[in-house]
């Protein structure tokens, strides 16, 4: 099976990404994470994996719903917390996005999901000056590479453990951490609207996606090569495609050069400078 | 010999502050009756330096050196620093003894491809040298130098004794490999091919994700781990083995002596 190639060491991996939780937290002097919890997968495991990192008392998890969440998503969530341990707090964002959706007519659905979600991101970043905590971001490789994720939105945070394993990755140590069984189970989506399933609106399914992925981007296929495993052209040219696209949501924002020394061009240094 | 392999993070380009860390294990390696201490590559000044580089380069002979030089009175002291000579900078290793400055290595093989930055950044070094010490032929490598088979060669043609590499290796793995596999690999052929020892020293710690892995080893002629330390834990792991078995290796197998009658210059 060509997902095979995806396989991981979990041992080995959650150690690594529990070292990174704890070591790029605490060398900022902070030692505090606060994040979204969802209910999904992909928040459910960045909470087990902080909670390992930091202990159960410097997490806080924040469930964000809006009036048409399902409530499976916040029942999920609280089982990841009573699971854990970890702080939790629920703060629905239906008044706040309201108000905002409410000065727009016909609002396309797109929109509204954007909204939600750079509400989501006001709610932890404000909570993170709160508690002197940082926002650990949950968006997986696969969906940073489709660029399938709100720019400033879910795809904002501080620090990231788990923007270098692809979904199928997550699922492997998502069942590492014994995870809750609905969580493990159910179809992801985003649930930004009533319905929504990520594999429906993206229209392939998550194995193939990474299979594809892989083999384009860590494996340096050409889509051709690609082709020849077994998918459509149509499909692996329109995943190569959303990727290309979608790089600028993957970086900070470009500036026009002027000086001799201009930040990110010839102005260079790691953010962990001096740290 | 007892040698001390202290696979340590470091802030990255704060040397007064790692100069501290490092002396203070310099202290615990001497207080365990420890021969050497071994850091790893620019455990001075963090590995991903960019821009910092000349902020943190250094003369061999800098007088900030000075505490550690006294220190290796009572032991030898080995760790990566950032040299500035001539306008340019190079990825370098100091190696003291006695209370001297008695080797200063540049690394050779800068790696440019995939994240590395170093050809951007640094000089590279000319020479590979080997250096006697109370041990026995000490070769010094900086990590990518271990992936040269040309770096190799001098090591062995020098018939090299005990090799250290001080490194600063990024994590990685898939599903069919992992990065501390390749370390070992590259050593067990060395050491066993050349009958010499190898020491391996590894920075552990986190610079913009890039986890360096530690998993500092001391392997024997046979290309056995004699101890490795843990990964990503900062840690000094102790290692004693009796260098004088080298003789016994090359005796066994005597590789060098063939190779210096087939192409006898």
């Amino acid at each position: 099976m060509l997902i095979d190639k995806l396989r991981i060491d979990c041992n080995i991996v959650a150690n690594y990404l529990i070292e990174f939780t704890r070591q790029e937290i605490l060398k900022t002097g902070l030692k505090k994470a606060v994040l979204g919890l969802s209910g999904g997968i992909d928040s459910s495991l960045v909470a087990y994996i902080a909670k390992e990192a930091l202990g159960k008392e410097n997490v806080y998890g924040i469930m964000m719903p809006y009036k048409s969440s399902s409530k499976e998503s916040l029942s999920d969530a609280m089982k990841v917390v009573e699971d854990t341990g970890i702080n939790y707090k629920i703060f629905e964002i239906t008044k706040p996005a309201d108000a905002y959706i409410g000065y727009f007519e016909d609002m396309s659905n797109v929109r509204k999901g954007n909204v939600f979600a750079r509400m989501r991101m006001i709610t932890l970043f404000d909570h993170s000056s709160e508690l002197n905590a940082l926002v650990v971001g949950t968006s997986n490789k696969t969906e940073l590479l489709l660029g399938y994720g709100t720019w400033y939105g879910d795809m904002a945070s501080c620090l990231n453990p788990i923007g270098d394993l692809y979904k199928n990755q997550i699922y492997q140590l998502a069942r590492y951490f014994k995870l809750p069984k609905t969580i493990l189970e159910k179809k992801p989506s985003a649930d930004l609207w009533v319905g929504q399933s990520d594999e429906d609106e993206l229209g392939f399914s998550y194995d193939d996606a990474d299979v594809i992925l892989y083999h384009l981007f860590d494996l340096r296929y050409s889509v051709d090569e690609v082709t020849e495993l077994g998918f459509s052209k149509e499909l692996v040219s329109g995943i190569y495609e959303r990727v290309r696209r979608n790089q600028f949501k993957r970086l900070p924002p470009i500036i026009a050069k002027i000086s001799k020394r201009t930040i990110n061009i010839d102005f260079r240094y790691l953010r962990d400078w001096g740290l | 010999m007892k040698v001390a392999l202290c696979q340590i993070d470091t802030i990255l380009g704060k040397i007064d502050r790692n100069i501290v860390k490092i002396s203070n294990y310099v202290d615990k390696a001497i207080y365990d009756k420890c021969d050497m201490v071994v850091f790893p590559e620019l455990a001075l000044s963090g590995y991903g330096l960019r821009d910092l580089v000349f902020d943190v380069a250094l003369k061999s002979d800098d007088s900030f050196f000075d505490e550690v030089k006294q220190k290796s009175k009572d032991i030898d002291i080995v760790f990566g620093y950032v040299e500035e000579d001539g306008g340019y900078t190079y990825n370098s290793a100091l190696y003291f003894s006695k209370g001297n400055m008695v080797y200063n290595y540049r690394k050779n093989f800068l790696p440019d491809y995939g994240m590395f930055e170093e050809g951007r950044y640094f000089a590279s070094g000319d020479t590979i040298d080997t250096i006697e010490t109370d041990f026995g032929k000490v070769t010094l490598f900086i990590c990518e130098d271990s992936f040269h088979i040309s770096a190799q060669d001098i090591a062995f043609q020098n018939n090299t004794d005990i090799l250290i590499i001080l490194s600063a290796s990024p994590f990685w793995m898939d599903s069919k490999s992992i990065k501390p596999d390749l370390w070992k690999s590259v050593c067990s052929n060395f050491t066993q091919l050349s009958g010499s020892y190898a020491i391996f020293a590894n920075r552990v710690g986190f610079e913009d994700g890039v986890g360096f892995f530690g998993n500092s080893f001391v392997m024997d002629t046979d290309g056995n781990i004699i101890k490795e330390a843990k990964m990503f834990k900062e840690e000094m792991l102790i290692v004693e083995f009796d260098e004088r078995l080298v003789l016994k290796a090359k005796s066994k197998m005597p590789i060098l002596k063939n190779e210096v009658a087939r192409y006898a210059y």
